[in-house]
């Protein structure tokens, strides 16, 4: 288990990948948010990935939804042994600019802004991510269990999850 | 046991009748349970009405918690999760080429090269594999057959929940064909494990480019009579036009994606506008609809199996020789820690894979945007206001399949 991912050998940065679109969003981007936009890198899936405090959360969500990127791709988390990072993809329909916005967020105990009115699909998949690892979306319109029962104990997509009710199986590795 | 042991009242013999000398005159018979007592109350306006989890019309495991106003349905409450195996926690203890056999299976198994594909996309971005040309152009064309096979069924499945069972039965004719090409050269009907990191698994069998040209062009010449039997019937229509119709401006608020967006008359097709592939360098139309109502949901799927047929036959065309699969792709790959993400067009909308790699030879995290999920999550949004028999022809019209709802 090794810290967060940096990019690795062989990575160039794809700058200029999307053109001005991608070089106008960057530069609205530290204008707009600020001390509460820690990073951004080009990842080499051609995203622009934008890195912000946990409490710029929506703010930077709603810049981001202001600068047009309407289609909405996915929210996940991701358990590192210290923290999860929790991460919003989008892109736009005009521009067809990826972007990335990821927050290091505490393993328990933090209440992160729900995004469901800026993008409607936020709303089954923030429930998702409060099912399987357990982070609470606060302001979100119904936030319970989707996948699981609702009488499920646990977070299964934790990396510490234990099922209980696990049969034992071979190690692969 | 005769009919003289039953007890009295429960058959009729005629006999109360022919005392009475009443038959024949049409009277009504004696009510066991007097009136009034088990009539709704007047003040009751709504009915709840569950359907599912195990039911015809869901197409699969889906609960849909409908309230009813009449015969107008006037809120839904979808419940999915009934067939949740926890594929992204699977692919966590998963080497990078076991993950393939997941990925169709646990996913949207009727379109299970697409997600075999995406699920590649996305390991190549992030282990830099290039695949090779033709590798790419036998992709392609499972694909698009796989597609066709994909919307046959959507289709015919729309027909058997409107009534049309014979149509049901001629798509399946129809797909048969194609699924017997597609096992021909991966060895398997439904869930195929035939793409690899790199390429694909087996090279065509001899001939087989030739069979799927006569395949293909024997649905493709079925198809006016396809028409003819359903699209252009009469009661179709009146099933169909003007209902869950959808505006551009409120189907790019829901997220719309794929057909249902295509239907609005929104011509976007991750195939055309974020090409992956070598989809940009074949040359194919984009059906679009006008209202993105049931019936131009259907339309649309029933004009790209047209188009899909172009890709095909133009794939089949240009078809390079070489290898099939990229030298140097390791058994146990080690990608360097980062992110990847890809996108693909699948005949349900967009699905994408999301890896993590934290520099192991297990997938870190694995997330999967499922199309069927973000077309369940928008079901409400298209069906409120319209009656009951119609939801079954809208949950039809998006084409959930549950396991890429659930994974």
């Amino acid at each position: 288990m090794s810290a967060a991912p940096v990019p690795g050998k062989g990575w160039q940065p794809s700058a200029g990948a999307h053109g001005e679109a991608r070089d106008g969003f960057v530069a609205a981007a530290r204008e707009r948010l600020g001390a509460a936009l820690v990073g951004y890198h080009d990842s080499r899936d051609g995203a622009v990935c934008l890195v912000t405090t946990a409490s710029g959360y929506r703010s930077a969500a709603e810049f981001v939804r202001s600068q047009g990127i309407d289609r909405f791709d996915f929210l996940t988390c991701l358990d590192w042994p210290a923290h999860f990072t929790l991460t919003l993809q989008a892109y736009s329909f005009d521009t067809r600019l990826v972007t990335r916005l990821s927050i290091r967020i505490p393993r328990d105990g933090f209440e992160v802004p729900t995004v469901t009115d800026l993008w409607f699909l936020a709303d089954w998949e923030e429930r998702e991510v409060f099912d399987l690892f357990g982070v609470v979306f606060a302001g979100h319109p119904d936030l319970k269990r989707i996948l699981n029962p609702e009488t499920w104990e646990g977070h299964p997509l934790r990396k510490d999850y234990v099922d209980h009710m696990d049969i034992k199986r071979p190690e692969y590795f | 046991m005769t009919r003289d042991d039953l007890p009295p009242g429960t058959v009729d013999t005629g006999e109360a009748a022919d005392a009475t000398g009443a038959a024949g005159t049409g009277t009504a018979p004696e009510r066991l349970i007097p009136e009034g007592e088990y009539a709704a109350p007047d003040d009751v306006q709504d009915f709840l009405i569950n359907i599912g989890p195990h039911h015809p019309g869901t197409h699969g495991v889906m609960r849909m918690v409908t309230r009813l106003d009449g015969e107008k349905v006037a809120g839904l409450d979808v419940r999915i999760g009934y067939m949740h195996r926890s594929l992204e926690k699977i692919v966590e203890n998963r080497s990078y080429h076991q993950v393939i056999a997941f990925t169709d299976r646990t996913t949207d198994y009727l379109a299970a090269m697409h997600n075999d594909w995406v699920y590649c996309l996305a390991a190549e971005k992030l282990m830099g594999i290039e695949v090779p040309e033709r590798a790419e152009h036998l992709r392609m064309i499972v694909g698009e057959i796989n597609r066709i096979t994909s919307h046959l069924m959507s289709v015919g499945a729309l027909g058997l929940d409107s009534g049309a069972t014979s149509y049901f039965l001629w798509c399946f004719n129809a797909r048969e064909r194609l699924v017997q090409l597609l096992e021909e050269i991966s060895g398997a009907r439904l869930t195929y494990v035939y793409l690899r990191l790199g390429g694909v698994i087996y090279d065509a069998p001899p001939g087989w480019t030739d069979r799927v040209r006569e395949g293909v062009r024997s649905v493709i010449d079925e198809l006016p009579s396809y028409r003819t039997l359903f699209h252009d019937n009469y009661i179709w229509h009146e099933r169909s036009k003007g209902i869950s119709t959808l505006s551009p401006d409120e189907a790019m608020r829901i997220g719309a994606q794929g057909p249902v967006l295509r239907s609005t008359g929104i011509r976007w097709d991750l195939r055309r506008d974020m090409p992956y592939s070598i989809y940009d360098r074949f040359d194919f139309d984009i059906p679009v609809g006008t209202t993105g109502d049931v019936y131009d949901r259907t339309e649309v799927r029933f004009q790209e199996i047209v188009e899909s047929a172009k890709i095909i036959h133009q794939a089949i065309e240009d078809m390079p020789t070489g290898p099939i699969l990229a030298k140097r792709v390791p058994r146990l790959p080690t990608p360097d820690p980062g992110e990847a993400y890809a996108r693909l067009e699948s005949p349900r909308g967009e699905i994408g894979c999301y890896l993590v790699s934290d520099g192991g030879m297990k997938p870190y995290r694995m997330k999967w945007r499922g199309a069927s999920f973000h077309n369940v999550a928008m079901l409400p949004a298209l069906s409120v206001g319209y009656t009951l028999s119609d939801l079954i022809n809208i949950v039809g019209t998006i084409d959930p399949v549950m396991g890429d709802v659930d994974r």
